[in-house]
């Protein structure tokens, strides 16, 4: 029977010593234990100091809404770049369903990532120039390879828009954008949301300066040549205003890169319910006036054969609540140190973290 | 400072690794892609490492964080960077197997991720229809359609590739029968 030849199969497929594991249970424990302390830290900010957020969030035009008039719609599309820039969105969404809103964008040299929160809930998703492939109708992008592009629903920008079903529910609209670049939405929502997405890709705007480049309230100065900003996400529906931004540094850099999150200034506690799920073994924590500002920090874990992670977190750095994630074994009072705070009013932000 | 949680969640995750790993592997059918998938998997397990421990099967608990991160993954993440650590390592070769084997497997691979996931769930976890719903958040009618289309998918690939190759064979035959011939 064919049952009994496929569960012959799973037995042999796993009966064999597989390669040494590439997972890092240090790396995912550390990574939960992040995600952790984000939630906690977007519940624990004063509605106060967030609807002040909100307001000068509002009033600068927003991290990344576009500024003046929007340039032409997909049929005069500009080539797309081979690379996206970290800090600013190679994409805006001109048209929502009514309480929809896009609840995060992700950032990267390769893709722009959109999370659009609403009764249907899509992912929506634009790859930088050469990022996809598409062979004998069928696209391989970073994320998803070997997706058949079998129906077209419609045209976007005079290209056409494919419908890609996978499993029972789960639609994938692909469509080119550009030259050689691809966008892709998806979502589980039924048939009906396929034409609320096909109207949000056509208000789809593309290009280097569709929106306004995100601000940062701190930079990074005195840091070695060779720093960069390798990816960016921010949340802005949630009351405030988180960021977060990860920079990579050289391998011969005296310092080590951190991951730097940003949200309206807190207490204490709001540090503290950051680090509340301290890791096993040896783990550290203590308070420490650092350039005049209380900091908290925290040291672990160690043992388990992982090197201690370090992190730093300021609760009120001038208005803005601060942590820093370090690497192995590196503290990060001294990038502390190089990191200079522009104050709670975004008028006043950077538009250039390093430098 | 130590937390009970975190110590029960580094041991369960150390110990369960390897099954872990196989379970993906099935569900991936692919090495580097499935220590992907359980890196992203035991990051919610320890999300969830509360209910988790409340369960009365811890296994099937995280096999279902497994699954559901599986069929996820396939929907959207367009830029979910999972951190893995190591160097990719060397894939041993395939060891011989009869055609028939390979082709099962290829025809395995080629499924639907939903459907792939029915499989593995009722034919290598031997979890009954409901706990398959369960896993899946579908209804047991669901679990049954499906595994029955992953079935028939399968008895039709692999009766185009039985089919196939006899043709192969039978042209094989014929045209050393030609080169005797013109000997």
């Amino acid at each position: 029977m064919l049952e009994t030849e496929i569960r012959d199969l799973f037995q042999r497929q796993v009966a064999s010593d597989l390669p040494v594991a590439r997972v890092s249970i240090a790396e995912a424990h550390r990574a939960a234990r992040r995600r952790l302390r984000l939630r906690r830290a977007a519940a624990a900010v004063s509605p106060l100091i967030a609807a002040v957020a909100v307001l000068a969030i509002a009033a600068s035009g927003s991290a990344l809404t576009g500024a003046g008039r929007a340039p032409a719609g997909p049929g005069g599309q500009p080539a797309a770049p081979r690379q996206f820039s970290s800090t600013r969105s190679y994409v805006r969404l001109t048209w929502l369903p009514g309480r929809s809103a896009v609840t995060q964008y992700r950032l990267s040299s390769a893709s722009d990532g959109l999370d659009i929160s609403s009764s249907i809930v899509w992912d929506f998703g634009a790859m930088a120039a050469g990022q996809c492939q598409l062979r004998h109708r069928t696209l391989s992008c970073p994320v998803i390879r070997g997706l058949p592009l079998r129906r077209v629903v419609g045209l976007v920008g005079g290209r056409p828009m494919y419908l890609s079903v996978l499993g029972i529910n789960v639609r994938i609209l692909s469509w080119e954008y550009a030259p050689g670049a691809w966008a892709q939405m998806a979502g589980t929502s039924g048939a009906s949301a396929v034409r609320a997405a096909l109207r949000i890709a056509r208000g789809a705007r593309f290009g280097p300066a569709v929106a306004a480049p995100a601000r940062f309230p701190y930079r990074l100065v005195g840091v070695p040549a060779g720093w960069s900003l390798s990816g960016l996400s921010i949340s802005p529906g949630y009351h405030d205003l988180i960021q977060t931004a990860t920079f990579s540094a050289p391998a011969s850099s005296r310092l080590s890169a951190p991951v730097i999150t940003a949200a309206p200034a807190g207490t204490m506690a709001s540090c503290k319910r950051l680090i509340a799920s301290p890791a096993v073994g040896e783990y550290q924590v203590r308070y420490q006036t650092i350039r005049g500002y209380r900091v908290l920090l925290s040291f672990g874990p160690a043992g388990q054969g992982s090197p201690r992670q370090h992190s730093l977190c300021v609760p009120d750095a001038d208005g803005t609540l601060l942590e820093l994630q370090g690497g192995p074994n590196s503290s990060m009072v001294p990038v502390f140190e190089h990191l200079r705070l522009l104050g709670a009013n975004p008028a006043r932000w950077t538009t250039r973290p390093l430098g | 400072m130590t937390s009970q949680r975190d110590h029960d969640y580094i041991e369960y995750v150390t110990l369960r690794l390897p099954a872990l790993r196989r379970l993906a592997l099935l569900l991936c059918q692919d090495l580097h892609r499935a220590d992907d998938l359980v890196q992203q998997a035991i990051i919610r397990v320890y999300l969830h490492w509360p209910k988790a421990a409340r369960a009365g099967n811890i296994d099937a608990y995280v096999h279902t964080i497994v699954v559901r991160e599986f069929l996820h993954e396939r929907r959207s993440s367009w830029t979910r960077r999972v951190s893995v650590t190591g160097d990719l390592p060397d894939t041993p070769a395939a060891t011989p197997d009869q055609d028939w084997s390979l082709d099962l497997r290829a025809a395995v691979a080629a499924l639907p991720p939903r459907q792939r996931a029915v499989l593995v769930l009722r034919f290598y976890c031997d979890l009954s229809i409901d706990q398959t719903a369960h896993a899946l958040q579908c209804t047991p009618g669901t679990v049954k359609s499906q595994t029955a289309k992953a079935l028939g998918s399968l008895r039709t690939a692999l009766g185009r590739e039985a089919g196939r190759a006899r043709f192969q064979d039978a042209t094989s035959l014929r045209s050393h029968g030609e080169a005797a011939s013109n000997a």
